[in-house]
């Protein structure tokens, strides 16, 4: 049968039911916001609890750190459904960038002479070692540490954008996409470990000066826990905010499904990259900060293995909410500390396990299964919202 | 480039292209046919090269190359199989999840392996008529890297023979195709599946076998390889076989040359793999491109 009026009423309801229902804003969105609220002010207690051990307040600044990798992960896969494998890219170029500024901080203070760039600048050990002459002038620039910490941000910026206009016009995504940023990772890994005489090498920068911004130390001390937790928190909120916005709901609708928004006439190509660009400065930003905990930079930060870790940060806490992405970080480093020092050789298999586990039965992560459980506990109407 | 040295490039090309052609086969079936990511391919390598070591070593087995090969085949076919009832079947059309989880079961099985053989590395010896070398002319040829050619084939015929020329073949080729239609015709698509995914991770487990003879063994080794070997599939294009075989070609005689002509094996990896991510972001489809009409 063609006769128009029998299909008339299904199109009318479709569209009733599209009018009809405003989006509903999520349940009980106070409460939710409060426990946010204390969940951003639990991160600064943690330095109270070990009081004076500089180890473990060193510890705690790095898990900082790699909660702000996690959250730029979250960024670009949670939220974006790109799951990039080579976000160790990111935090790799952020984190040698104020390597170098640290290790040629050190060199000068040796050599007694200012944090200034000259032709004649005192060289770190393992330039002497490989008989650079002198140190070259793109690595010398970074001895000032803001040029290093604006380095580690624009610089891996400006590479995802680049790569990923290209890669997103092209139409690149999915597992394609993974797989190629895997293999830009590789080829960077490969050639960072083979260039030491300019990168260190395997060993990568060790014995780095202290980190100090306005004449200011921050190591060995509350202060830098509280810088990169503070750091950390304005991108949350940053993060926050824009996930919020029409932009970020873009973003959620590419991941959900990237050929309606098109349909609908968004261009997602500049979304996405602009997306990836974000998560990429923030990554760039993390490096920068986990070597300053860390005091040392090495080549293992664009290994493969460390970037698909993050991305297992992310699934334990649960994709797409920031709070997830903190949260994992922070767990699955704790408990890698404490494996690490009672049963060091279990732990790649608990690792392991985990990725098998949250992968396979636990998609949304912690914060999914605390949702669930709110729900079944308030029922009715918030129970509906979560499943859906 | 003189005669001698092109020569040598271009016999080494052929035994990197041929083992880059083995180590890529299985995924050419998992990532290319099934859609499944597994990150544990190179873990599949590693169980076959400790395999071979099971079989080889006097203080096992004491059995030679030969039996190594068709050992290491089921072995690791089976380590597939298990895991392909046990995981991957739960994430079928979930490509990135089965990323996730195949790279968890490759931690777990690098230090399960770690822990029962240790972190040495495990030397391995070659049979007698295996050793050393042919002279052509100016060229030595060495007799080991031949052989490796010549599994490669083998392996290449019995899967162009298992898909196209038996029923099983057929059946694979009918779910690939359109699972539902198989299915309401009588075809099992569990069991292929299954059995599918077992064999090509056996295949894996004949390129560790055969690289175990030829390079460290390692219970960190199949990192190293993983990662080309999924670009020596994308590069073919997804889909087909013969794609992959080309990749493997191209990635293999790009190394050959490259390391020769830089003088460092290293940087002509770089360089290739950064040559083959261009090539990629200009034409993501790769070198052949099936025709889909799939939507999303």
């Amino acid at each position: 049968m063609t006769n128009p009026q029998s299909l008339s009423p299904t199109v009318t309801a479709v569209v009733s039911v599209k009018t009809e229902v405003p989006p509903r804003p999520a349940a009980s969105p106070h409460w939710g916001r409060v426990l946010v609220l204390f969940f951003l002010l639990a991160l600064f207690v943690p330095p109270f609890l070990f009081g004076g051990n500089e180890y473990r307040l060193n510890q705690i600044t790095r898990y900082a750190a790699l909660a702000l990798f996690a959250l730029s992960v979250d960024v670009i896969w949670g939220y974006t459904g790109l799951l990039s494998l080579g976000q160790g890219l990111y935090f790799g170029l952020g984190a040698y960038a104020v390597g170098y500024s640290l290790i040629l901080q050190q060199a000068a203070v040796a050599e007694d002479l200012p944090f200034v760039y000259s032709p004649d600048m005192a060289r770190p050990d393992y330039m002497v070692q490989c008989r650079l002459p002198e140190v070259p002038i793109w690595i010398g620039q970074l001895i000032n540490i803001w040029v290093a910490l604006g380095v580690a941000v624009i610089v891996p910026t400006l590479i995802a954008a680049l790569f990923g206009y290209v890669v997103f016009r092209r139409g690149i995504k999915g597992v394609y996409f993974s797989l190629i940023t895997q293999a830009v990772l590789m080829a960077v890994f490969t050639l960072v470990s083979n260039q030491r005489p300019y990168t260190g090498g395997v060993d990568g920068l060790t014995n780095l000066a202290d980190l100090r911004l306005f004449g200011f130390e921050f190591q060995g001390s509350y202060y830098l826990y509280f810088l990169v937790t503070g750091i950390l928190v304005l991108c949350f909120l940053a993060c926050a905010a824009l996930m919020a916005s029409k932009f970020g709901r873009i973003l959620t609708a590419i991941r959900d499904s990237e050929n309606r928004v098109l349909a609908l006439g968004y261009n997602t190509a500049m979304y996405k990259t602009f997306a990836f660009a974000l998560s990429a400065g923030m990554a760039g930003l993390a490096g920068g900060l986990f070597v300053a905990a860390n005091s040392s930079a090495g080549p293992q930060f664009f290994s493969i293995a460390d970037s698909i870790e993050v991305v297992i940060f992310v699934a334990v806490g649960g994709r797409g909410t920031l709070v997830g992405a903190i949260l994992g970080a922070v767990l699955v480093n704790v408990a890698r500390t404490y494996a690490n020092e009672h049963w060091r050789e279990i732990w790649p298999i608990l690792l392991g396990g985990l990725f098998v586990v949250v992968v396979a039965f636990m998609p949304d992560g912690i914060v999914g299964l605390f949702r669930r459980l709110a729900a079944r506990l308030t029922g009715g109407r918030a129970a509906r919202e979560a499943s859906a | 480039m003189t005669a001698t040295a092109f020569g040598e490039a271009l016999s080494n090309s052929l035994s990197l292209s041929s083992i880059l052609i083995l180590t890529a086969l299985g995924l050419a079936i998992t990532f290319g046919v099934m859609r499944v990511i597994n990150m544990a391919h190179g873990e599949m390598l590693m169980l076959g090269a400790y395999t071979a070591h099971v079989v080889t070593a006097e203080k096992y087995l004491g059995l030679n190359l030969y039996w190594a090969i068709p050992i290491s085949f089921l072995v690791v076919a089976f380590v597939g199989y298990l895991m392909e009832v046990c995981l991957i079947r739960f994430l079928y059309g979930r490509p990135l999840d089965t990323l996730l989880a195949t790279w968890g079961v490759g931690l777990i099985l690098q230090q399960v392996i770690n822990l029962t053989f240790g972190a040495n590395l495990v030397p391995m010896h070659l049979p007698e008529e295996l050793q050393g070398h042919w002279e052509i002319g100016s060229l030595n040829l060495p007799r080991y890297r031949v052989f490796i050619v010549g599994v490669t084939a083998l392996c290449l015929l019995a899967i162009y023979l298992w898909f196209y020329w038996t029923s099983f073949g057929l059946k694979i080729r009918a779910v690939v195709q359109n699972r539902p239609m198989a299915s309401a015709l009588g075809i099992s698509t569990r069991t292929v599946d299954s059995m599918t995914f077992a064999f090509a991770t056996g295949l894996a487990g004949v390129a560790g076998c055969i690289m175990g003879h030829l390079y460290n063994v390692q219970y960190t080794m199949g990192g190293d390889y993983v990662v080309e070997a999924f670009m020596v599939v994308i590069l073919g294009g997804m889909g087909q076989l013969s794609g992959s075989v080309a990749g493997g070609v191209v990635i293999g005689t790009g190394n050959g040359f490259a390391s020769k002509l830089l003088g460092n094996e290293v940087m002509a990896k770089v360089v290739i793999l950064a040559m083959v991510v261009g090539f990629l972001l200009i034409r993501p489809s790769g070198l052949f491109v099936t025709k889909e009409r799939a939507y999303d």
